[in-house]
């Protein structure tokens, strides 16, 4: 049997509320009918959309440097529908290729975060005691501490790359997940304890594992989706400032960077890069948002 | 019905509705009811059968979407349906007040019994001074029984216990000396050793200040204890009115009987609790008939085409069910 | 009150940790970096000078000896030397004190207007609610909030000072008019979480038992909401304010570099472009210090509002 097959027997058997087909079903019926849902994965596809075809797409290159003096800061036109930046290069093609920075950015560095996340979290909420007294405070450090700091520090240590960017952010937002999947272990924790005294053994560990995730999907594709969000944003300021990707890979933060020293004569240097972020920003927002108050309002207290 | 005593509040015909698009509920369908001066009348029934809404109907204090459609309180002679929103005001806390059930977040925790207590008296009152507010407030805390008034008046309302708490809204309420008490099941967060003792206080303390009562409660035997007279509300009606005495001593109305018979008295062996089968319909779906139909015993064709009339069956004693044709006329007591 | 006493000092005690180990991973960090005499030096340098150089600046000590050092530095005021290519040989402890202020200006500024435009606007968008100038207002919080704070920087510069040219563009020329606009790009940030917050705050406290107390009562509506609701509502918003903190350290990082407003700000990120390791060392932890004495605060106030926090 593939393992994913068994996996889904597993659950099949087992009683879970909330599980992965409660919470895929909720997103999809009541999702499908929340505004800020459509509107955000919109926005989400659209961007996702045009970053994977930048390849394919008749533009020009975003790393071309022209030497051609007369070909640089030119405003939009027919044949460069977002100008050309300081050194020639078209904007469109690489605002399209700085999206593809930004969504793999974000990605990666949510995905990692979650990883850690969670099992810090899990750790901390299975074995309790002094184990999760420790991690706790690990937690409640790194959940205080503005995540954008902490990646600035980190990637300013580790020197600036797109790699470290992304390691860079995801040592810095882990503690958000951890919290949550440590709150649910927690209260599964709780329960179980009081069907232990009817003697289910071993069982606890595993129903522990396979009981807690289930419970959490809902407030983690939240908190992933606004992540993504905060990641992005995480990613573009630091490359503003200089310590995220450098060129001549295409970022947003170093567009915008560029453009500031232009903006009299070329305003459209920073704009487009700028319009793109805060679309980009705004769509997983709203999705992140929009899925909150469909699957659970209650989360409202989730993000400082 | 009462000669020579005049009414503090005449409802008559009171229809409360909450229009909502998935629909209508209607939460008061028609009520009637009489309450004279220097008399406590209990309002009893269960959860969700309108007991609140008419005592926020009265003050004009139903939340949106609801409204008053139709019908007509009169305090006193003035209609209070037709009062502008100030004149209202006038009238709220200073000639007909209310207090809550729950007296842990009826009060507002950031300020103390004493600012709180001085902002009701001077609004109502016109005083300003401090030492004379502070004097009335000190006056209205012993009056609810409360000893050391002077050091309560600084304090906050979650340093005081669920008792001390009732009798700083009792207090609040009495503090302009109103006409009219609604009180809304003012005992049923408290504790059963504090109840009676807020019951009696409450007695008295109307008595003293001569204001009538309107006491909710879904416990007969707090209305036994200090009611007059009793109504029973059913799911937004008023089904039978009488004096408590007779009430207890003749339930007419089936589900009055099920209530009495539900309540186990002491001394009696029972094998079982008696209740009343089913629940409470609901509101939404206009019911031609008589709205306990689904619930009752005696129910008979008529009992679901037919809405059942107010009858008087005894003097002062009016039940609307089929079981006691009324002939017709509405007798309101 | 004692146990107010009690509960700040068991909160100070709890942040002195806190703040060691913030040391702690700021000096592992450059640590970790590698050889400093070895990024510095040019590239064919003689291996023993690099040595001697090592041994000068104690770079060769084992681990805990090198943080001991810095620790007992760090305690005396001495944070090392920059090597930044305009700082050079300049006190660490003597630039971060130089840039503070600003810093401190910055925020405070910017403190002012987020509170100045979110607590208005939130019991604005709360009495209102559903209603288009509701929604609006939660459609502004959305985009304030989605837009990170240097974009929205530069669009402010770009209206006040490429268009209108009200306003200049470089921070450093001192007056109003040059703190305007990065202080305003911080609280317009800022002011899209603390507006949501205080309606959120004041919808759940209309809903409380004890408003339709008040209007029973007969109190009017006005004194209702802006002495009873607004009372209790806010409680929440302002202990809020220490959290904040952390918000606008990260925020003057890059707001201060979009305006080149002299602070802590600028100076880190013209030290992370000069790899001029002491001193960014210096300014994450005067950034770090900040952030943890912003909660403390936020904790302490949050104890004196509500006795029932000072349990725990």
């Amino acid at each position: 049997m593939s393992p994913r097959k068994s996996l889904n027997d597993r659950l099949a058997t087992w009683k879970i509320s909330g599980g992965f087909k409660q919470t895929a079903a909720d997103i999809l019926e009541r999702g499908g009918r929340n505004k800020m849902v459509l509107i955000g994965f919109a926005v989400i596809a659209v961007v996702v959309a045009l970053a994977l075809l930048a390849p394919v797409l008749p533009i020009g290159s975003p790393t071309e440097i022209n030497a051609d003096p007369a070909l640089a800061e030119r405003p939009p036109a027919w044949n460069h529908w977002f100008g050309t930046d300081e050194r020639g290069r078209d904007i469109f093609s690489r605002v399209l290729w700085g999206a593809r920075v930004s969504l793999s950015v974000g990605t990666l560095a949510v995905f990692f975060s979650m990883m850690i996340g969670v099992v810090l979290g899990l750790t901390a909420g299975y074995f309790g005691g002094k184990v999760d007294y420790f991690i706790s405070g690990v937690i409640d450090l790194f959940w205080t501490f503005p995540a954008f700091l902490l990646a600035l520090a980190f990637a300013a240590a580790l020197g600036p790359s797109l790699s470290n960017v992304i390691l860079a952010i995801s040592i810095s937002y882990w503690a958000g997940f951890a919290r949550l999947i440590r709150g649910q272990a927690l209260t599964v924790r709780e329960r179980q304890f009081v069907e232990a005294s009817r003697a289910l053994g071993a069982k606890n560990r595993r129903i522990m594992f396979t009981h807690v995730l289930p419970n959490c999907l809902a407030p983690l594709i939240v908190w992933a989706s606004i992540g993504v969000a905060d990641a992005i944003t995480i990613e573009s300021s630091l490359s503003f400032l200089g310590v995220g990707t450098q060129p001549p890979t295409p970022s947003w933060g170093y567009m915008l960077q560029r453009g500031i020293s232009y903006l009299e004569e070329a305003p459209w240097i920073a704009t487009f890069p700028g319009v793109a972020m805060l679309f980009t920003i705004l769509g997983f927002n709203l999705l992140g948002d929009g899925l909150r108050d469909v699957l659970d309002p209650r989360m409202k207290g989730l993000r400082r | 019905m009462m000669p020579g005593k005049k009414p503090v509040l005449e409802i008559s015909g009171l229809r409360t509705q909450f229009i909502m698009h998935e629909g209508t509920v209607t939460a008061l369908d028609g009520i009637d009811l009489t309450i004279y001066e220097n008399e406590s009348v209990g309002i009893v029934g269960e959860t969700g059968c309108g007991k609140s809404m008419t005592a926020f109907s009265v003050l004009r204090l139903v939340p949106r979407p609801g409204r008053i459609t139709a019908g007509s309180i009169r305090f006193k002679g003035t209609e209070l349906t037709k009062l502008s929103d100030d004149e209202m005001r006038g009238i709220r806390g200073s000639k007909i007040s209310m207090i809550f059930q729950d007296p842990s977040t009826s009060l507002d925790p950031v300020f103390t019994v004493g600012d709180q207590l001085g902002e009701v008296i001077s609004l109502h009152q016109n005083i300003y001074d401090e030492t004379a507010l502070m004097r009335k407030s000190v006056e209205i805390l012993k009056l609810v029984r409360i000893a050391a008034a002077e050091s309560v008046i600084k304090q906050y309302p979650h340093e005081l216990s669920g008792g001390m708490k009732q009798r700083v809204m009792i207090a609040l309420a009495l503090s302009c000396s109103p006409s009219l008490l609604i009180a809304d099941e003012p005992t049923t967060a408290l504790d059963v050793t504090i109840q009676a003792q807020i019951l009696r206080l409450l007695k008295d303390v109307v008595g003293k200040v001569g204001s009538s009562m309107m006491l909710i409660t879904h416990n007969l035997g707090v209305v036994a204890e200090t009611c007059d007279r009793v109504c029973i509300m059913y799911a937004g009606r008023i089904v039978e009115e009488a004096e408590t005495f007779e009430l207890f001593g003749k339930p007419m109305h089936p589900y009055t009987r099920g209530l009495l018979t539900a309540f186990p008295k002491l001394g009696e062996k029972k094998e079982e609790l008696s209740v009343i089968r089913g629940t409470v319909p609901n509101l939404m779906n206009p019911f031609p008939g008589c709205s306990f139909v689904d619930r009752c015993d005696f129910a008979t064709d008529q009992c679901k085409r037919v809405r059942p009339m107010m009858a008087e069956v005894a003097p002062g004693h009016i039940v609307a069910c089929h079981l006691y044709p009324s002939g017709g006329e509405k007798d309101n007591a | 009150m004692a146990d107010l006493v009690s509960y700040v000092v068991r909160k100070i005690m709890l942040a002195i940790p806190v703040i060691l180990v913030a040391t702690l991973i700021v000096f592992l960090l450059i640590y970790l970096t590698g050889d400093p005499i070895a990024s510095m030096a040019p590239p064919h340098a003689d291996p023993a000078e690099m040595q001697q150089l090592r041994v000068k600046y104690g770079f060769d000590k084992p681990f805990y000896e090198q943080y001991g050092i810095f620790l007992w530095q760090m305690m005396h005021g001495d944070l090392g030397i920059s090597v930044g290519r305009n700082t050079k040989n300049l006190q660490v402890g003597d630039l971060l004190v130089q840039k503070l202020p600003r810093t401190l200006e910055l925020m405070a500024i910017g403190l002012t207007i987020s509170y100045s435009i979110g607590i208005p606007l939130g019991i604005f968008s709360a009495l209102r609610q559903n209603s288009i100038a509701d929604r609006s207002v939660m459609v502004f919080t959305l985009v304030a909030y989605a837009m990170p704070s240097f974009w929205l920087g530069i669009l402010l510069m770009m209206l006040f000072v490429v268009r209108l040219g009200w306003l200049p563009a470089e921070g450093t020329i001192g007056g109003f008019a040059s703190i305007i606009l990065p202080a305003m790009t911080l609280g317009i940030g800022n002011a899209a979480l603390t507006t949501r917050m205080m309606r959120s705050s004041m919808l759940e406290v209309i809903r409380q038992d004890y408003i339709t107390q008040l209007r029973s009562r007969g109190l009017p509506e006005r004194e209702i909401i802006f002495r009873h609701a607004l009372k209790n509502a806010i409680l929440p918003v302002i202990t809020v304010i220490g959290l904040d903190i952390g918000w606008f350290v990260a925020g003057a990082v890059v707001v201060e570099t979009v305006f080149s407003w002299p602070g802590i700000g600028m100076l880190m990120t013209n030290a992370i472009s000069n790899a001029d390791f002491p001193l960014v060392r210096g300014c994450i932890l005067i950034l770090a210090i900040f952030v943890i004495l912003g909660n403390l605060m936020a904790d302490i106030f949050y104890a004196y509002v509500d006795p029932r926090v000072r349990l725990g």
